[in-house]
């Protein structure tokens, strides 16, 4: 079953996105609030056809880029675009800025431009 | 992370300067006119304990102004006033003397070195230190102009060349002044940018903590669009989102703004887009600051080089 995975450390975001996407897309969204969680659902995640990671998930923990990375090691086959409210000068943004074939979405992010990811995930995965 | 506010200064940079320049005057003065007792004792003779008194009391004046500190500003100007006053008395009645003994290899030397160190130092107050400079070319010429002519007699070179130094003075002076009020210039440019920057720096950390705020009340909003059974649901989300950007506003109601700002034009967007325009410029005229003080710099030495040189 295809499906997307969100990872960001706002519980309500994560709740509404995950949501509004199973409703206008009708496809299963599923979320982690950190890189822990997600780890715990590494099945689901590694099967998900499309990850939308937030860069920073909080002061001290591991950020967007360590579950990219992870997705690499475990050969994760589906899109990763990163998510992030920050302004590009900042270093975590500019960590993911340097790495190869991913695309950094700003919040607040339009619905459409929100369809037109979901959409383009097989064609750029 | 939004910055703290800058805390005010408790006194300012020309009170601090005005104080140095207070400090090193009266030490000088201490120690020039108590080694001078020892010179007036070895050519004219005499315990000369004027000087000695007047070297404490440059001494005590020192060590008033170390414990007073830097904010006491009229303090400091009166201290520095009655040690120069003092200083020049000195030299005066060291010429008196000097010449009633017949003495004239030293004479004016006071003054010279008095206008010089005026200049060096670069006395804050204009009005001050031109006073200053030009005591020391009335002074001489009106101690020169009360003495009999067998004693004019006895120095040809002077009071020309009292007045030659006190000309190289009063240039030098002008020079170190006008240098110091453009370092002062570049300071506060510096100091604007600083400010603009930490501004900008909060604007940026603002919108950091509003974005996620703002992408779930989208989504929640399209979610009443599309998912009117649970409205319940989303309206308590929406609400928590209201705490949220709540809780922003009133660490920004901590953030003090500049003196100089109110409120209310902090509050319009045309300000905050004229702020970011500035912070954007004063980015762009960073390199030219930095250059510009480099040829201050420059100009500084090279003047002082030909300040010495004029002298040989």
């Amino acid at each position: 079953m295809d499906s997307i995975f969100l990872l960001d450390d706002d519980l309500d975001l994560a709740q509404a996105m995950s949501q509004l996407i199973e409703i206008l897309k009708k496809i299963h969204c599923f979320y982690a609030l950190s890189f822990a969680q997600m780890e715990q659902q590494s099945a689901a995640v590694l099967l998900s056809s499309l990850c939308i990671l937030d860069i920073n998930l909080g002061m001290g923990k591991p950020s967007g880029i360590d579950a990219y990375n992870w997705l690499r090691q475990k050969d994760f086959k589906g899109k990763i675009v990163f998510f992030t409210g920050h302004a590009s000068d900042h270093p975590l943004v500019k960590k993911v800025a340097k790495l190869e074939n991913v695309q950094i979405l700003s919040k607040p992010l339009d619905i459409a431009a929100l369809n037109r990811i979901i959409d383009d995930r097989q064609t750029n995965a | 992370m939004i910055g703290r506010p800058m805390p005010k200064p408790a006194f300012k940079e020309e009170d601090h300067e005005i104080w140095r320049q207070g400090l090193v005057f009266t030490l000088l003065g201490c120690i020039t006119i108590w080694m001078s007792s020892f010179t007036m004792a070895a050519i004219v003779g005499g315990a000369n304990l004027y000087l000695h008194a007047v070297a404490a009391a440059q001494l005590s004046f020192f060590l008033l102004l170390l414990k007073g500190g830097p904010s006491r500003r009229n303090f400091t100007e009166l201290v520095f006033l009655v040690s120069c006053v003092l200083t020049l008395a000195c030299i005066m009645v060291n010429n008196q003397k000097l010449i009633e003994s017949g003495n004239t290899a030293y004479l004016f030397e006071g003054y010279k070195l008095f206008s010089l160190l005026v200049a060096l130092i670069a006395v804050q107050s204009w009005k001050m230190g031109a006073a200053l400079i030009g005591a020391c070319a009335v002074l001489p010429i009106a101690q020169y102009l009360s003495w009999p002519s067998s004693w004019r007699e006895q120095m040809p070179a002077e009071p020309s060349l009292t007045i030659c130094y006190v000309i190289v003075s009063a240039g030098a002076y002008y020079y170190q002044i006008k240098n110091l009020k453009t370092a002062r210039k570049l300071l506060q440019t510096e100091f604007a940018a600083i400010e603009l920057k930490r501004y900008a720096r909060a604007m940026l950390s603002a919108r950091d903590l509003s974005n996620t705020p703002l992408q779930t009340l989208k989504t929640t909003l399209e979610l009443l669009k599309h998912d009117p059974e649970h409205f319940d649901i989303h309206i308590a989300r929406l609400e928590r989102v209201a705490d949220r950007l709540d809780q922003l506003n009133e660490i920004f109601k901590k953030y003090e703004p500049l003196d100089e700002l109110s409120i209310e034009s902090l509050s319009s967007l045309e300000t905050l887009q004229e702020e970011t325009e500035a912070w954007a410029q004063t980015q762009e005229n960073k390199e030219l600051t930095a250059k510009q003080n480099i040829t201050l710099r420059k100009s500084k030495t090279l003047g002082f080089i030909s300040f010495f040189q004029g002298f040989r």
